[in-house]
């Protein structure tokens, strides 16, 4: 409604705070920076306090350790300067191996059986509660039979890994092969499609579409399992390390550990998000 | 009947190879006979639920005919029976004259069966994808169809790029591809607004006459029916019978944005309107 002294054209123009002039993106990220700052600050000031680290446990640098001494951990780990004269990069490429072959395993042969299983409604009806029931078994659980199986090995992180992502992969490339509507397939086959074009040029796409579209959730799971098997059997990955390190109460090397497996995470998240466009980049 | 362009005939050559490859039998259907005839059709959903009883349709070479009902008559069923998608529970469908030049029968769905990996002009060759021809020939072809309806710019486009009327007339397209005989046309227009609409009509009715294309039409818009058709049928309620069957006299050449203005159209639609209300009330 129109009050007495404004303009119109004021009038048209919502009010202008004081955060419109910055851009928004400018203003988010300054915002970001400003968090993680006040966090870093507290972390590393607040357990210099007497009073407050002595009464609260959680804020007890002897638990918590400090940005500054887990950044030297961090860059002594990177560079092999520390008192364990170990470097992450062999430790890192046993998990990152795992990760990535146990998934790209996982993926391939969910999608294969989701290919199949959504292509045979009687086969599917058959088997899924069998299925279901395996995914609803804590993967936890069973790796310790892989590690007894295969040894404490980089296999047992793989199988470990193959175990979890197969059914990310199956499940949504079976969801994608059933998504498949009827008058697809129909005017493929009025157009002459016979079941190997039908199964080749909208089958396998579209369950290759979700089974892709899972690519980032499964990295960031393979990770998980394969560091929760390093943990679980001393494989001689980031878990293990972390194993070491937590044994020897070493809080700044298990955080600088923490730290590096943070980043791979992301990394490999952001590596499987821009495979995902490139492989589904017609779908918006 | 409008001649084919020179792009279009060349084209012919395509469609004779691929028909060829698909062994069909040859014909001819010029003789002024019913292209198809539905003898008696009847369908009963499940063994229970009877949604067709006892419809007759002689479908001539080169007309456009629309089929107007409530919902649930069978509109859709009947179309996929023509198709050969479904059986019919009662009567026979006959395919007279099935020339081996062109494709037997493509059909446009109400849904969008645009495949999303693929881009606009791999999509309108989708019969020659299916059939394993490709090359010059078939290229000049899906690029003479997109001329036609202005979609040129758009052939590296992805589904998803274009707007849905945009999406609606590649679907036609990929039908129209292969020059069929039949076109069955399944409420396709009904999810656009009136303007594209008018629009999408022009263009598919050009098509259709230009490439001498036989079509039917199934829709619940009396306006898009008349607009569209040279004979319009309208079935009863459930078990579905032909109620009432009007010629449409606008020839082949009409304008879709003035039609709606013609006393005899809107006479029309009154009529068909007032036929299809007793099914309906």
């Amino acid at each position: 409604m129109r009050t007495g002294g404004q303009s119109l054209g004021q009038l048209s123009r919502p009010d202008r705070g004081v955060g419109d002039a910055i851009p928004w993106p400018v203003l988010r990220f300054a915002l970001q920076l400003l968090l993680a700052t006040v966090v870093l600050l507290g972390w590393e000031y607040l357990p210099r306090i007497e009073v407050i680290s002595s009464n609260i446990r959680f804020l007890d640098p002897f638990f918590i350790s400090s940005p500054s001494a887990i950044s030297r951990s961090l860059i002594g780990l990177l560079t092999g300067d520390n008192d364990n004269k170990i470097t992450l990069w062999p430790y890192l490429w046993v998990t990152l191996s795992a990760t990535i072959l146990g998934s790209s395993i996982g993926l391939a042969l969910g999608a294969l059986c989701g290919l199949i299983f959504s292509n045979n409604q009687k086969l599917s009806e058959v088997v899924r509660p069998f299925l279901i029931l395996a995914n609803s078994v804590p993967r936890v659980a069973i790796i310790p039979i892989f590690v007894v199986m295969l040894g404490p090995t980089v296999a047992a992180s793989v199988v470990s890994v193959i175990a979890v992502v197969f059914f990310l992969g199956f499940f949504n490339a079976f969801e994608g092969g059933i998504s498949i509507k009827e008058s697809l397939v129909e005017n493929a086959k009025l157009l002459g499609a016979g079941p190997i074009d039908i199964m080749r040029s909208i089958r396998l796409p579209m369950v290759l579409t979700w089974t892709f579209a899972a690519v980032p959730n499964a990295i960031s799971f393979g990770l998980i399992v394969a560091v929760t098997t390093e943990l679980l059997a001393g494989i001689p990955g980031i878990g293990s390390l972390i194993l070491t390190a937590t044994a020897n109460i070493q809080v700044a090397l298990t955080f600088a550990l923490i730290v590096a497996l943070s980043v791979v995470g992301l990394v490999l998240y952001w590596g499987a998000v821009a495979l995902k466009s490139r492989l589904i980049h017609w779908k918006n | 009947m409008v001649q084919a362009s020179g792009s279009l005939r060349a084209s012919a050559e395509v469609h004779s190879l691929a028909s060829v490859r698909k062994g069909i039998a040859p014909g001819d259907a010029s003789d002024g006979a019913s292209l198809v005839s539905l003898k008696n059709i009847g369908f009963t959903y499940g063994g229970l639920t009877r949604a067709i009883d006892d419809i007759s349709i002689e479908l001539l070479p080169g007309e456009t005919l629309s089929v107007v009902g409530p919902s649930g008559c069978g509109k859709s069923t009947l179309l996929r029976i023509v198709a050969g998608l479904r059986q019919p529970t009662d009567g026979t469908v006959v395919r007279h004259d099935f020339g081996r030049d062109r494709h037997d029968c493509s059909m446009v769905f109400q849904e969008d069966t645009l495949l999303p990996w693929l881009t606009v002009e791999d999509n309108v060759a989708l019969y020659y994808r299916f059939n394993g021809a490709r090359g010059v020939a078939v290229t000049a072809h899906v690029a003479e169809l997109l001329k036609m309806v202005k979609l040129t710019d758009y052939a590296r486009f992805y589904p998803y790029q274009l707007s849905g009327g945009m999406r609606r007339r590649v679907a036609v397209l990929t039908a129209i591809a292969p020059q069929p005989h039949l076109l069955l046309l399944d409420e396709p227009f009904s999810a656009l607004d009136e303007p594209t609409r008018i629009a999408i009509h022009t263009e598919c009715h050009m098509l259709l006459k230009r490439l001498d294309i036989t079509a039917v039409l199934v829709t619940h818009d009396l306006a898009e029916a008349i607009s569209l058709s040279d004979r319009v049928i309208i079935l009863s309620r459930p078990p579905a019978v032909i109620v009432e069957e009007l010629p449409i006299p606008f020839g082949s050449s009409r304008n879709m944005y003035d039609l709606r203005d013609n006393p005899e159209f809107l006479e029309l639609y009154g009529r068909l309107w007032r036929k299809l209300k007793e099914q309906i009330t």
